[in-house]
């Protein structure tokens, strides 16, 4: 072997060497700072509704709530269905908007599709409920599964609301779930809010003191 | 050159392929994170205020988890009112003195400079129930907000004001109950002003009087005898009692917590001490137990003579810590049945600290004069050493406070009756 092909080899090895280094450290670095970020409500399924910022009393604008969901479990979930209470004597619930976690399409190209949720603006003004309900109705296993969430940001719709005339300054208005389900055919594995093998996170509007 | 330029691409293509980029993705994702916003809370309590600037920036609601004696509890910080982002120490410690009633106090004193939301999981069924918040005020105590119950059995205790410095207390009462109470209260109204409740509320007399005959208003103060049974709010609701009278709260085995039912002074000067807090034992009652080794955390410290160095004895500025602690907090051992003053003599013993204190007969107490040479009035009028036990500044002589295991003890320095340092109240005002 020359000189020439013995630096090469020694320059790469030297080279291969301490990238492996500083990508451990930046590994090791990003680990620890993950470790200090996250708390402990992320360790399994679960989903939550967005907390908004505090809001004057005064603002009539539709406003926009995510409900989010951290992870599922390794089965297809054909069906979700979610019981959210608010108080409608002081939100106006407008409707849903839609979020970004698909579902599984085998009817697609792309093989993955927008679920299509159901809920009735009216009634839930009425009873201050909302209820929001996807069924795969096909039998084609077009449901969510794990494989179409990403690591963050994994919103799956947003509820719209408005503010009505009787909120007071310094109010608090919770917006929480009643129940919460991810079905598999197999209800044994299924997830939900009351078996508590999905967690749930409530949210709340508060109101600014002026 | 194109060797050299050669290996360092393969240089960064191998890191890069190695981490997967993430190491270089961190700073990008919390900033666009729109949820993942649940961070737990550091174990020395301290959120950088790198953290509280990104979120300035970004406006973003983040919650921060902590745990203070199994009861969990959580912070929700609002990014769009934070003006000045600084390192904010968000510890809280809280105690549940019954099945309705929390104390909780905040790991520093210092304002956050933003109002977040305090939310208590307190894990019980509180349907039915309304809660309030009351500042504790040595032997009063008054109402400052309502509390908001919310959870699927209202057991989240949420609480929203800007201010960290002092005691609080949650109190929970049945609803119908409450209504009640006011509608007795406003019956009572010409009992209030017994002889024995003057003389010992002469500073706040007008206010209680006020108070039970007119609307209330926020941070009214109330009768001792009143703490936490008769308080009312701007919105008529009422605080029922959580402690039956001659009953104690719980209390660590052996010990004896106020049930706040007293009214007026021990043969002592002590004033009555505050619901669910330890009853002082005389010295010549208290019994060591040799056998039974404890522990406590203990510190000392006059950190807020570094703000008020312009009143300090300019003979003193030798003695005054760098960053103003005497003895960091650290886990020291006792004996069973030892008292506060106890332990700082033994601490002080043995890690060669200057202390100078006097027994005073009325107070049935040693006072403590001066520690590693600082003492009462080196530092303006209201200056002296105070101290504090688990949040509380006691409104008894340290020798008359018995230990019990895993308290916390802070000795502090106040230069200002202990308003600077949160214990205002344990000065009797």
């Amino acid at each position: 072997m020359d000189s020439k092909k013995k630096k090469t080899i020694i320059a790469i090895s030297v080279t291969a060497v301490l990238a492996i280094t500083v990508g451990l450290i930046i590994l090791i670095l990003n680990r620890n700072s993950q470790t200090a970020k996250v708390g402990k409500f992320f360790t399994g399924p679960a989903v939550f509704i967005e907390i908004p910022d505090k809001m004057d009393k005064k603002d009539r604008s539709e406003f926009e709530l995510g409900v989010f969901v951290t992870k599922l479990g390794k089965d297809i979930y054909p069906a979700a269905s979610f019981s959210i209470s608010f108080d409608p004597s002081k939100l106006e619930f407008l409707g849903l908007e839609e979020g970004n976690v698909l579902i599984l399409d085998s009817d697609t190209p792309a093989g993955e599709n927008l679920p299509e949720w159901n809920v009735d603006v009216e009634t839930s003004n009425k009873t201050g409920l909302i209820n929001v309900m996807y069924l795969d109705i096909s039998g084609k296993d077009k449901g969510f599964s794990q494989e179409k969430l990403y690591d963050k940001d994994n919103s799956l719709f947003y509820l719209k609301f408005k503010l009505r005339g009787s909120v007071r300054e310094k109010e608090m208005y919770e917006i929480s779930f009643k129940d919460a389900v991810f079905a598999c055919e197999d209800d044994s594995k299924s997830l939900s809010m009351l078996s508590k093998k999905l967690k749930t996170k409530d949210s709340f509007v508060m109101i600014l003191d002026n | 050159m194109k060797r050299k330029l050669l290996l360092f691409f393969l240089f960064i293509l191998l890191a890069f392929s190695f981490t997967g980029c993430k190491g270089f993705e961190v700073g990008v994702n919390e900033q666009t994170a729109s949820y993942s916003d649940r961070m737990a809370i550091p174990e020395d309590g301290i959120v950088s205020a790198d953290v509280f600037k990104d979120l300035k920036e970004t406006k973003q609601v983040v919650t921060f988890e902590g745990e203070s004696k199994g009861i969990k509890y959580e912070w929700t910080v609002f990014g769009s009112e934070i003006t000045e982002p600084k390192d904010c120490n968000l510890l809280v410690t809280i105690i549940k003195t019954s099945e309705s009633a929390y104390i909780f106090n905040f790991a520093s004193e210092e304002d956050f400079g933003f109002t977040p939301l305090l939310s208590i999981y307190s894990g019980d069924n509180n349907e039915g129930k309304v809660a309030s918040l009351l500042e504790v005020r040595g032997n009063e105590s008054a109402y400052l907000s309502d509390v908001y119950l919310t959870g699927t059995n209202s057991e989240i205790l949420n609480v929203s004001y800007d201010s960290q410095v002092g005691t609080y207390i949650i109190e929970i009462s049945d609803e119908e109950e409450a209504i009640k109470m006011a509608s007795a209260d406003s019956n009572e109204n010409e009992s209030v002003n017994e002889p024995a409740n003057e003389q010992k509320a002469s500073s706040n007399s007008e206010s209680i009087t006020e108070s039970k005959t007119e609307s209330k208003t926020d941070s009214e103060a109330y009768k001792p005898d009143e703490y936490l049974s008769k308080s009312t709010s701007s919105s008529s609701k009422v605080i029922t009692g959580t402690g039956k009278s001659g009953e104690s709260a719980d209390a660590p085995a052996g010990r004896v917590l106020s049930d706040g039912s007293r009214t007026d002074k021990d043969q002592y000067l002590t004033d009555p001490v505050p619901f669910g807090k330890p009853q002082p034992v005389e010295p010549e009652n208290q019994v060591v137990n040799k056998g039974k080794a404890l522990s406590c955390t203990f510190s000392i410290e006059c950190t807020t003579i570094l703000n008020n160095l312009e009143n300090l004895n300019p003979d003193k500025l030798d003695v005054v810590p760098a960053n103003g602690i005497i003895f960091s907090a650290q886990t020291v051992t006792f004996y069973e049945g030892e008292s506060v003053f106890d332990v700082l003599s033994r601490v002080c013993s043995e890690n060669n600290i200057h202390i100078e204190y006097s027994w005073t007969p009325m107070y049935n107490s040693v006072y403590i004069e001066g520690m590693n040479n600082l003492y009462e009035f080196d530092c303006g009028q209201g200056s002296g050493w105070m101290y504090k036990v688990d949040g509380w500044y006691p409104n008894y002589g340290c020798s008359r406070y018995v230990l019990t295991n895993g308290e916390t003890v802070e000795w502090r320095y106040t230069c200002d009756y202990g308003s600077d340092i949160g214990g205002h109240y344990a000065m009797g005002e």
